[in-house]
């Protein structure tokens, strides 16, 4: 009981950082991703993953990882308008989120560290709201909730554009 | 008053008129050259309290020391906006005197001259 | 010189002459001593000093003497003598306008010395000005904290005043006579006997845990509030200093809340089911005014501090975040991003007349209006983040910091001095600052961990 436990946690934890390590957030000045790195999903949305597919609970968040390829889209400075490849993004998304209408997800978004901390929240509420809306106006059944952390969750540590860039960002949580 | 300083003969000479021009100048000069170093504006220095001005009247014995308490005989510049500094600015100017004392200067322009003095202190230029 | 004089006299808007400042000085005696504006029998020598200097003020503190030991439950009262001058020469040197002599440099006052102090040594020991004491148990268990202030120059005392206060509250009694020296001295309003509410800051940048924390204005008597389950950020204190209003991620709701001191009671304020923040205390403690998140549009509102209804008070499409009341309660600051970046706005307290009042080069944000009424306070961004202030009207506008990301101002109780926190390239390490108008004086606030958003209080009752 214990050992098939950790061995499937184990399993889930190798595709979370799979799918983690294939999807660094980049810079929103930066083309999208080649294909040939994202598990780009087929046209019925199922994705070859080899022996670790049979790990991954179906409609889980590390399915969404896996189908969707990321779960994060990424703004510029002081922005809140989604860009073409952030929609691109959402679609993926939205095509899971209807295989699975009652998974409630919460949208978290962020800011950079550019920001003063209340102006911050209000943006990153925006951010979120922006990625929700995209959503519901898609269709979406599920309920969508949002939740901005301003510049208080960085991603990434640093101070300088590189980081900056990966934490101006809404992130689609989905439960485990 | 007037008549005397009119009059001819034997009255005593007004004071202050024994004193040249060029001696008075040299003489304020000696005094400001002294009592600078000591006019610290301290917490007040750079708030509104650097407009007002305050002219001290003092008295001095020949030793240079000050004879008495300085009074204060005017007092300008005050707003709304610096009228709590008023108290502190009379004691800065206050102080300034007390701390460079005793004076050093010339025992003959004394008598009519530095024997009693009104110094103002202007902490600043206009902005 | 004599052109200053003039122009001087043509901006001065008052005066006085002759007031009784100093103790009248009959004139000594001379009768020959004839007054300048008498006629011209006597013209005294007018001399002008223009342009002082500006140093902090040398002033000795010794240790203050007990009529005799006795045991308290905060210590002997020899020993609380020496902590009692030890915390007045702490507050005086941080606000920078005091150099206090060092406390094991200068001779041991006896009891009776208290009330007549010895001039000459004083005098030689550079001292301008001198704070004696005493510290005295009293049969009923309290202390007495004796305070005399003397100007060393003119050999005259200056104040006098005691404090009786538990033994527990012996550092209230030192910040007390530190606040009597200070406003004395320079004319300012006290602010030493006051506290500040703040965010502990704890681990690393991308998990910082985040307390509501609790100190005296010096960094002493420090206590959590929160135990850090739950993010929390920007504390304001009420007026009466009763209550605290914030932001808290309790239940993953960013909700604004109010929690009250003395029982550690937690309420909600608020019952919408929309973001709520950047909450602040109106001068009569009883509205709070805030942002509320609606369809992801921050605009501000105001609701009774009890609860009840919410008013409206902005309507733009932008971010409308960061209000403030002016001390009368009349107006309100805040920053919105509606012109296409954050600038400074003020309104009426009913959301009438909305005016921006920034206009210089970079973005303006979290504006605190001075309890004296007469400035604002604000973060600038642009090149980094720096706290400075403007008049009201948006005119006269000062920097007072350089840190890297030195944001979130806020008040002392006299409006002379501004805490504030400083934020660390790539670490994320915060620190709480100070700094006082002339921005001269900056001084770190000691915290035990890494501190931000820090709340000034009213001076303490």
């Amino acid at each position: 009981m214990t050992k098939s436990k950790l061995t499937i946690s184990l399993f889930a934890g190798l595709v979370a950082l799979t799918a983690c390590s294939s999807h660094q957030p980049k810079a929103a000045s930066l083309p999208p991703a080649p294909a040939t790195k994202a598990p780009a999903p087929n046209s019925n949305g199922d994705v070859d993953t080899g022996a670790v597919r049979d790990t991954v609970v179906l409609g889980s968040h590390a399915d969404f990882l896996r189908q969707v390829g990321t779960d994060m889209v990424h703004f510029a400075l002081n922005s809140h308008d989604l860009d073409s490849e952030a929609k691109a993004i959402l679609d993926r998304e939205i095509r899971w989120l209807k295989k699975y209408p009652s998974t409630r997800v919460t949208i978290e978004g962020h800011c950079d560290e550019r920001g003063t901390r209340e102006y911050n929240i209000a943006l990153g509420e925006k951010r979120a709201d922006a990625v929700r809306d995209y959503l519901v106006k898609a269709g979406v059944a599920n309920s969508v909730n949002v939740i901005s952390y301003g510049k208080e969750r960085p991603l990434a540590m640093g101070s300088d554009e590189d980081a900056w860039a990966q934490n101006r960002r809404a992130v689609t949580v989905t439960p485990n | 008053m007037k008549g005397i300083l009119g009059g001819t003969g034997t009255s005593s000479k007004p004071q202050g008129s024994a004193i040249s021009g060029p001696a008075l100048n040299g003489l304020g000069a000696a005094i400001k050259r002294q009592v600078q170093p000591c006019y610290d504006l301290g917490a007040l220095g750079g708030t509104d309290a650097m407009r007002i001005i305050t002219v001290l009247r003092l008295r001095f014995n020949q030793d240079g020391s000050v004879n008495g308490t300085p009074e204060m005989i005017e007092q300008t510049g005050l707003t709304s906006d610096n009228r709590s500094y008023a108290r502190q600015m009379a004691e800065i100017s206050r102080r300034a005197v007390l701390r460079c004392a005793p004076l050093h200067l010339p025992a003959e322009l004394y008598k009519g001259g530095w024997d009693e003095i009104d110094i103002g202190f202007i902490p600043a230029q206009m902005h | 010189m004599s052109s200053v004089i003039r122009k001087w006299a043509v901006t001065a808007l008052m005066a006085v002459s002759s007031t009784a400042l100093f103790a009248q000085n009959p004139a000594a005696g001379g009768n020959n001593a004839a007054p300048a504006n008498q006629g011209d029998s006597r013209r005294i020598l007018r001399v002008d000093i223009t342009g002082g200097i500006s140093q902090p003020m040398p002033i000795a503190i010794p240790v203050m003497p007990t009529p005799n030991s006795v045991t308290t439950l905060a210590g002997t009262t020899a020993v609380l003598g020496r902590q009692v001058a030890s915390v007045i020469s702490n507050d005086l040197k941080s606000s920078g306008l005091f150099s206090p002599s060092q406390q094991a440099s200068l001779h041991n006052v006896s009891f009776p010395e208290v009330t007549a102090p010895q001039y000459g040594y004083w005098l030689s020991s550079g001292a301008q000005a001198l704070v004696q004491g005493f510290v005295q148990a009293n049969g009923d268990g309290t202390l007495t904290v004796g305070c005399y202030l003397y100007d060393v120059f003119a050999s005259q005392e200056m104040l006098h005043k005691g404090f009786v206060v538990k033994p527990a509250d012996w550092r209230r009694a030192a910040h007390r006579c530190a606040d009597a020296v200070y406003t004395r001295l320079t004319g300012e309003g006290p602010y030493f006997d006051s506290r500040i509410v703040y965010i502990s800051e704890t681990g690393p940048k991308n998990h910082r845990l985040k307390r509501l924390a609790i100190m005296d204005q010096d960094g002493a008597n420090h206590r959590f509030l929160t135990n850090g389950q739950s993010m929390v950020l920007t504390p304001r204190f009420a007026p009466n200093q009763q209550t605290v209003t914030y932001l808290s991620y309790v239940d993953n709701a960013p909700r604004i809340y109010v929690y009250t001191l003395g029982s550690g009671h937690v309420r909600s304020v608020v019952n919408k089911p929309n973001t709520t923040f950047a909450p602040r205390f109106s001068p009569d403690g009883k509205t709070i005014v805030f942002s509320m998140s609606v369809a992801g549009n921050a605009d501000i509102y105001k609701v009774p501090v009890s609860g009840g209804q919410a008013t409206r008070l902005t309507t733009s499409p932008g971010i409308d975040t960061a209000p403030s009341f002016s001390p009368d309660g009349s107006k309100i600051v805040f920053e919105s991003d509606r012109s296409g970046s954050q600038q400074i706005y003020v309104m009426n307290a009913d959301g009438s007349n909305q005016n921006r009042i920034s206009f210089g080069s970079g973005r303006y944000a979290t504006p605190v209006w001075s309890p004296r009424g007469d400035l604002i306070a604000f973060t600038k961004l642009g090149g980094g983040f720096h706290v400075g202030v403007m008049k009201t009207d948006g005119s006269g506008e000062q920097i007072l910091t350089n840190g890297w990301q030195d944001e979130g101002p806020s008040w002392s109780p006299n409006g002379r001095v501004i805490a504030f926190f400083r934020t660390a390239r790539n670490s994320g390490h915060t620190e709480l600052w100070s700094v006082d108008l002339t921005g001269v004086n900056e001084r770190h606030i000691p915290t035990p961990l890494d501190g931000s958003d820090p709340s000034w209080g009213p001076l303490l009752p």
